[in-house]
């Protein structure tokens, strides 16, 4: 069945990356991702493929809806960061936010690590890397944020 | 830092010395910030309610989040990575092959798609695909147990469990088929009908939506969406009575994903008749299951018996 196939070698990404937003996780991702096209394939003769990767969106975002109101009506979620932000909060996002030698994967480690506070090994299950990459990655953002702070030492009152 | 004691490199160390104090402060005004996967959820429109209006006006104030945010749906983070895309992969090979199964072997698309691929992926991938089937369809929390005399919270500080709270439009994957021209099957009919009368749920237009979705029912009795939300328009214009019929319709047609949310609103159309033993028996059967309605059907249990006077049920 090589149009199922193709379909699905066409559609896998974008479904998943899709997913992932949906779920935040990405265990769950393949879950959401794995049901879509076990629809997909159960329905497959009445679907317009030219119609897709609408409907497996679809499909995708359905199920992550009844997902997260199981899991809302278990847990309340924070309303607001509760304190004004301090002169060090914006100094660092600004840092986050202007630095151009950083990238998505650098700030991503920061923020899960300094404002989150996880550790490295959460930071690696959270992102699907290893652990010396995380490593690596918090290594770069220091030696950064490290030359930021230093360099302007009067700045932001620290 | 507490949370990083153990976990301190050399290269941090240093940092954390001149400027531990302001990353301490940093972690505590942030200690309520959303985790990431509920950020993303936001964004993808998935979360509901009281929770989306919450992490929406945490990410109007929270400038990390929004940082945070936007670098996880980075395309170099959301990617998949080759071992996620093999798992899934395996997971529908492994339906191929129950279908193929099914068909005696050779007659669907799928199952030529099975056979061309590998039988060591597709015996892996049935034990996934049960683990998803889990993951999707249990409540991601620990079962509530029943609420006991001694666990009792105070019915005086909290609002009462039986609110009409719109339901959002999910369907069935039947029922959203695509089409090309003029629906043509009654599925494709039922589908297209069931759209035009939603339209009027989503925009809170609940007489027009229950008009719409009563033809939609008296049509295709075996809908389960246009029963259900027939039901729920109906809830929502106090005719609490006639929404029993449908809600019952789309219990007894019963699909899974639709059981818990019908069982709820049938409850609450009990519970708002006064029929206060139906209403107990439809929160019995969530109270005492391990769905997500399972708390708060025991929290209504508790409600109704204490408006009753009488004892708990056990």
């Amino acid at each position: 069945m090589d149009e199922f196939e193709e379909i699905y070698r066409q559609h896998f990404g974008a479904v998943f990356r899709f997913a992932i937003h949906c779920a935040g996780r990405r265990e769950l991702a393949e879950d959401l991702t794995s049901e879509a096209f076990l629809q997909l394939y159960r329905n497959w003769a009445e679907i317009d493929p030219s119609q897709l990767p609408g409907w497996l969106i679809t499909v995708v975002k359905n199920r992550a809806i009844d997902y997260w109101r199981r899991a809302s009506r278990e847990e309340s979620y924070a309303q607001s960061p509760g304190v004004a932000p301090t002169a060090f909060d914006m100094q660092l996002e600004s840092f986050l936010e202007d630095n151009k030698a950083l990238k998505s994967t650098h700030r991503a480690c920061l923020i899960l690590r300094y404002v989150h506070g996880m550790s490295r090994e959460e930071i690696a299950q959270k992102l699907r890397l290893t652990g010396n990459q995380v490593k690596g990655y918090l290594q770069y953002g220091l030696q950064l944020l490290r030359e930021e702070l230093s360099g302007n030492p009067g700045k932001a009152g620290l | 830092m507490n949370d990083l004691k153990n976990d301190i490199g050399p290269d941090e160390q240093e940092l954390l010395k001149q400027f531990g104090a302001s990353f301490q402060a940093l972690r505590a005004n942030h200690a309520g910030c959303p985790q990431p996967d509920i950020l993303l959820a936001s964004q993808a429109g998935v979360l509901e309610g009281e929770t989306a209006r919450n992490v929406a006006t945490h990410l109007e104030q929270c400038g990390f989040c929004r940082i945070l945010l936007r670098d996880l749906t980075d395309a170099e983070l959301s990617a998949a990575r080759p071992d996620e895309e093999r798992r899934v992969r395996e997971r529908v090979l492994s339906a191929a092959k129950a279908s193929a199964k099914a068909e005696k072997a050779g007659g669907g698309l799928l199952a030529s798609w099975f056979w061309k691929a590998m039988p060591a992926a597709a015996l892996a991938g049935v034990a996934l695909v049960a683990v998803a089937w889990v993951r999707l369809h249990q409540p991601a929390v620990p079962v509530p147990t029943p609420i006991t005399g001694a666990s009792r919270p105070a019915l005086t500080a909290v609002a009462s469990v039986f609110q009409w709270e719109k339901l959002p439009v999910k369907l069935q994957a039947d029922s959203i088929l695509v089409w090309r021209g003029a629906p043509r099957t009654d599925q494709e009919k039922y589908a297209s009908e069931l759209t035009t009368a939603l339209a009027f749920y989503r925009d809170d237009n609940y007489g027009e939506a229950a008009k719409q979705l009563a033809k939609v029912a008296e049509s295709f009795p075996r809908g389960v969406e246009a029963q259900l939300y027939l039901g729920i328009s109906l809830l929502n214009l106090q005719q609490n009575a006639e929404a029993i019929a449908p809600l019952s319709a789309a219990q007894k047609l019963g699909p899974e994903e639709f059981r818990e949310d019908t069982t709820w609103f049938l409850a609450l159309a009990y519970e708002r008749t006064h029929d206060t033993q139906q209403a107990l028996a439809e929160l019995q059967k969530m109270c005492q299951g391990k769905g997500g309605y399972a708390q708060r059907a025991c929290v209504g249990i508790q409600e109704l018996s204490v408006q009753r006077g009488n004892q708990l049920p056990r």
